[in-house]
């Protein structure tokens, strides 16, 4: 064995961690954090945020007086997607967008049902599944009544029940919380 | 490498650059035709819209109503020669040949008050008052339609040019206002193009038997 | 003058060149001076030897220059330098890899080009498209040439793993190749599929809604996804956006770097299969040395691809200008989604899956199995033999899901398995919502209205009283269809679209004509106000029985006169106890042209 053998010695048989080699697994760590990092601030800056009115976040749709009354036709909020429905329990916001594969349905007035062109489900009024390859009933939205101090006097359960909402109330409909219609 | 397919590469180029040339021989014409055909069909989109939205007041063929004619036969203001638009625009001191931008900004925005409100009311009626005497159709100002079906409407109104024929004797403008403003109830809604079904027979059939046999259930199944 | 500064250098140089001519003369000096540029350009390969190849003649210089020139030319080094025979056999592989790049450099130089007038946004999206079509010199070509190269690179894609899948070539040194290839598929999925939004019609606005929703409904990270890609809950500006630098940037990016590595792989280290009967079979010595023999890639094979090109072209030009044509359907309408949409064939089998069941299990669960077992083949495989005779578990297994995907996309297709009302069914069929449909063909002279544009109306079904009646005896305005006597043609298109009408509406046995005979069962009214836009409305009216709409039950009641049970009908809810009726109308014009 010659010294310059001796000076590159056998590998892994050094005990202690060298500064060099710490400082280069300090570094690597820090690559993986800086990778990670970009990361996440590439999907903060990807991710879209929405704004009030848009679809997505709450709706103001205004005064519950200027609502229809219970036992007409659902009326659609086009920009908001969904079908505003009255009922003797209290009121319901379907989401226009079908569960099954997301077209949008309309309201058949002749029939008395919602029904879906693209396969041909349909839903009653109260958005129960009537038949059609559709998994469940139709989604709904969460409708929020607050009075005239702001106050939250009323709003949809998470069960999704049409909620009964007070009279000189104003009416926000949440695009964003929607709730699973339950399952056929 | 063979002779044949040598002489199959080159058949297959020439008859490539014989073909591109022979398209390209063909592109003026075609090129002309297809921009009309997908012109026109602005026309025709613009036509449904405008009978959706706008026949109730417009009337059904654009004569006209509550709102004025906008089939280009009268003059939007006064009582002078059509086409209406072009005529509009160059009392405005506007350019007469730039009918579109102009209707089309009508459209979008609406109007808050009538140019003539004796003869055309528009929307604003008795009972509704503080509504613009034409509403804004665009989103861009609140209304119900994309901008690009606002500019199919547009071009559905501007084409009523070609209909007119350049002799046309030009329709006057009715001389006779209404006393009172006409109510939402009392408004002539003029219908679609589609009439209710025609009137059966004058000479009467055999009533129907009194007992229904229930038909088959209507939810059959469709072939595929 | 000191030669070892520059200007002594040039000026020696030069004094070098002057010599040359002088001494050999200029023509010399001239053939000298062009064969030197040749070399240059063509990695080292004269003037002469380039007729040599193309006279099929042995090399004009030792060592073969035709080597050398793949070790000079980057485009060349990329490729083998030789072929072992049975590699290159037709029926082997059929030429679908390199189709597979064909079609994608057809797509890369076809998409650019269309770039030039295209702008991503809602507001001149389809108005560019328009523009392409009608517009720009070639631009229909340019847009039929990349989708036909689209469909292509889909089909061509998946024939070729099927041929891998087949031939057993991902086993060994190839199955990490066969990974990189099952991503280049997913790839060109998307890439297609991501293309596909671009026109900014209803088909492509529709068709990619549904798909996204799918990826909406996945378990974990669905929402988010579907929301990255859409940049919105719903599609718009910010999803057109997105899905554009998808299709052009990020995925031909990944598409170049995973093309590099799988075909690095297949050039420097595997090479192209052999037949499995070659490498595995009972051949006879001299026939496997034969097939093992090899054979240069300059100049025969590299010629022999540009043949394929060759050809390749001139099918896609003549495809394109005969009967191949991208459709363009109306504006995109987030508000309306049309009947009838359908997923593009190679996206059938997925919205086949759907049909079966619950869009999250349907949609992801399963597609993402199938995919696993893709990728994982080459490891679930351990059969180490590549002989079809020796590998029959795995070719039943392959012919059997072939067939699957078959059934699935044929049950993907519109008609299967949709119950959509007959009335508003029979009427798609005339006044669709997602192609012109045959009266938007039917010749604009044959579709007759009145005198002076005023309405004509065309009994289609009717009872046979009205036919007889004195107020609908006027032909110029009432025409009552009856089919042409036996032997004889209708009388021209529009006439035999209405005895097609009225053949649909008879035959179907869930309409009813109205009971009492109040209004004919089915009829065309034609109208125009301009000369140039006529009014067709197709109308069906029929009775219907009125069923409860929860139970889906007739609803009784007893006669009066009878004392009988009598089922309702509908109209009798009604205070004008007029029929059912379904309209549909559309605004024709004399000059629109719907070939496509």
């Amino acid at each position: 064995m010659t010294a310059d053998t001796a000076a590159i010695g056998r590998p892994g048989e050094e005990s202690e961690v060298s500064r060099r080699e710490f400082l280069n697994y300090a570094w690597l760590a820090s690559l993986g954090i800086l990778v990670l990092e970009t990361g996440v601030l590439t999907y903060q800056f990807a991710m879209p945020r929405l704004g009030p009115g848009e679809f997505g976040g709450p709706v103001d749709i205004g005064p519950v007086e200027s609502l229809p009354s219970a036992g007409l036709e659902p009326e659609p909020f086009n920009k908001a997607k969904f079908w505003w429905v009255t009922t003797a329990d209290g009121a319901l916001a379907l989401y226009k967008v079908c569960t099954h594969l997301g077209c949008i349905f309309d309201w058949k007035s002749d029939q008395g049902k919602f029904i879906c062109p693209c396969h041909g489900s349909q839903f009653t009024r109260e958005g129960e599944l009537l038949t059609g390859p559709a998994p469940r009933s139709l989604d709904r939205m969460v409708i929020t009544a607050r009075d005239g101090s702001g106050a939250v006097v009323a709003e949809t359960g998470p069960d999704g029940a049409p909620v009964r909402i007070p009279e000189r109330t104003s009416v926000v409909v949440d695009t964003g919380r929607i709730i699973k219609g339950p399952s056929a | 490498m063979n002779r044949f397919e040598i002489t199959l590469g080159l058949l297959a180029i020439v008859g490539t650059v014989a073909i591109i040339a022979a398209i390209g021989v063909g592109e003026p014409q075609r090129m002309a035709l297809e921009s009309r055909g997908w012109a026109v069909r602005h026309v025709e989109t613009g036509a449904q819209l405008y009978d959706q939205y706008c026949a109730s007041c417009h009337g059904v063929n654009g004569s006209g109503g509550m709102c004025p004619p906008v089939d280009q036969t009268s003059g939007l203001h006064g009582g002078d020669i059509g086409p209406g638009v072009a005529w509009r625009l160059e009392e405005l001191g506007w350019d007469r040949q730039q009918p579109f931008e102009y209707v089309y900004s009508v459209l979008a925005s609406g109007r808050a008050v009538s140019t003539r409100p004796e003869l055309y009311p528009g929307n604003r009626m008795a009972d509704t008052s503080g509504v613009m005497s034409m509403p804004a159709w665009s989103e861009e100002y609140g209304g119900p339609l994309r901008p690009d079906q606002v500019r199919d409407i547009t071009s559905y109104i501007v084409a009523f040019r070609e209909a007119v024929p350049d002799d046309a004797t030009p329709r006057p403008w009715p001389t006779d206002a209404p006393t009172e403003r006409p109510t939402l109830a009392a408004a002539a809604v003029v219908t679609s193009t589609v009439a209710s079904p025609p009137e059966p027979p004058t000479a009467p059939l055999a009533p129907p038997t009194a007992t229904l046999a229930p038909p088959e259930s209507p939810t059959a199944t469709l072939a595929p | 003058m000191d030669p070892s500064s520059r200007l002594g250098h040039f000026r020696a140089a030069l004094e070098h060149q002057l010599e040359g001519l002088r001494r050999f003369g200029w023509r010399a000096f001239a053939a000298d001076a062009v064969d030197g540029a040749v070399r240059g350009v063509m990695a080292g390969l004269s003037a002469r030897e380039l007729r040599a190849i193309l006279r099929d003649d042995p090399p004009t210089e030792r060592p073969n220059p035709r080597y050398k020139a793949q070790v000079k030319s980057f485009l060349l080094h990329i490729r083998p330098k030789y072929y072992q025979r049975a590699s290159t056999w037709l029926t082997h592989t059929w030429r679908l890899g390199w189709f597979a790049v064909f079609f994608f450099l057809v797509e890369v130089f076809t998409g650019v080009v269309l770039m030039i007038f295209y702008a991503p946004t809602p507001q001149t999206a389809y108005n560019d498209m328009l523009h392409i079509m009608g517009g720009v010199p070639f631009g229909l070509f340019m847009r039929d040439m990349h989708r036909l190269g689209a469909e292509g690179m889909v089909a061509v894609v998946v024939l070729h793993m099927v041929r891998v899948y087949f031939t057993g070539s991902y086993k060994g040194p190839r199955r990490f190749t066969w990974v990189t290839g099952v991503i280049l598929l997913l790839v060109t999925l998307v890439l297609s599929f991501s293309g596909y939004l671009l026109p900014w019609d209803q088909l492509a606005y529709w068709a990619v809604t549904i798909g996204t929703s799918m990826a909406a409904s996945a378990p974990l990270f669905g929402e988010q996804v579907n929301l990255l890609l859409r940049g919105a809950p719903d599609i718009w500006a910010d999803g057109l956006l997105r899905f554009y630098l998808l299709h052009v940037l990020f995925l031909p990016l990944l598409a170049i770097l995973f093309i590099s590595v799988h075909y690095y792989k297949v050039a420097r280290e595997h090479s192209i299969s052999l037949p499995a009967v070659v490498e595995e079979g009972d051949m006879e010595p001299q026939a496997r040395r034969h097939a093992e023999e090899r054979i240069d890639l300059l100049p025969n094979l590299l010629l022999h691809e540009l043949m394929l090109a060759s050809v390749a072209l001139l099918v896609m030009v003549a495809a394109v200008a005969t009967f191949f044509h991208a459709p363009l359907e109306a504006h995109a309408d987030p508000q309306v989604t049309p009947l009838h949409t359908k997923a593009p064939w190679y996206f059938l089998w997925l919205q086949g899956l759907l049909k079966l069941g619950d869009p999250a299990l349907m949609g992801i669960v399963v597609p993402t199995i199938i995919f696993a077992v893709l990728f994982a083949v080459p490891w679930l495989d351990r059969n180490p033999h590549r002989l079809a005779s020796r590998r029959k578990v795995a070719i039943a297994m392959g012919l059997s899901s072939t067939v699957a995907v078959l059934i699935l996309s044929y049950m993907g297709t519109p008609g299967f398995g949709i119950e959509t009302p007959a009335a508003q069914n029979i009427l798609s069929h005339y006044v669709p919502d997602t192609h012109p449909g045959p009266v938007r063909e039917t010749p604009w002279d044959q579709i007759a209205t009145g005198p002076d544009g005023s309405r004509k109306t065309y009994f289609v079904s009717y009872p046979q009283a009205w036919a007889a009646d004195a107020q609908y005896a006027d032909p110029a305005l009432y025409e009552f269809v009856v089919p042409p006597a036996p032997g004889e043609a209708p009388r021209d298109a529009f006439h035999e679209l209405l005895l097609q009408f009225q053949a649909d509406v008879e035959n179907e046995p869930t309409l009813m004509a109205p009971l009492d005979g109040s209004a004919p069962l089915a009829m065309v009214t034609v109208e125009s106000f301009t000369p140039q836009l006529k009014w067709i409305a197709f109308t069906i009216n029929w009775d219907e029985v009125l069923t409860d709409v929860a139970t889906g039950q007739p609803v009784t009641a007893v006669d009066p006169a009878t004392g009988q049970p009598v089922v309702l009908l509908k109209r009798d809810q009604r205070d004008d106890g007029r029929p059912e009726q379904q309209v549909k109308k559309l605004a024709l014009h004399r000059d629109a042209n719907y070939r496509h």
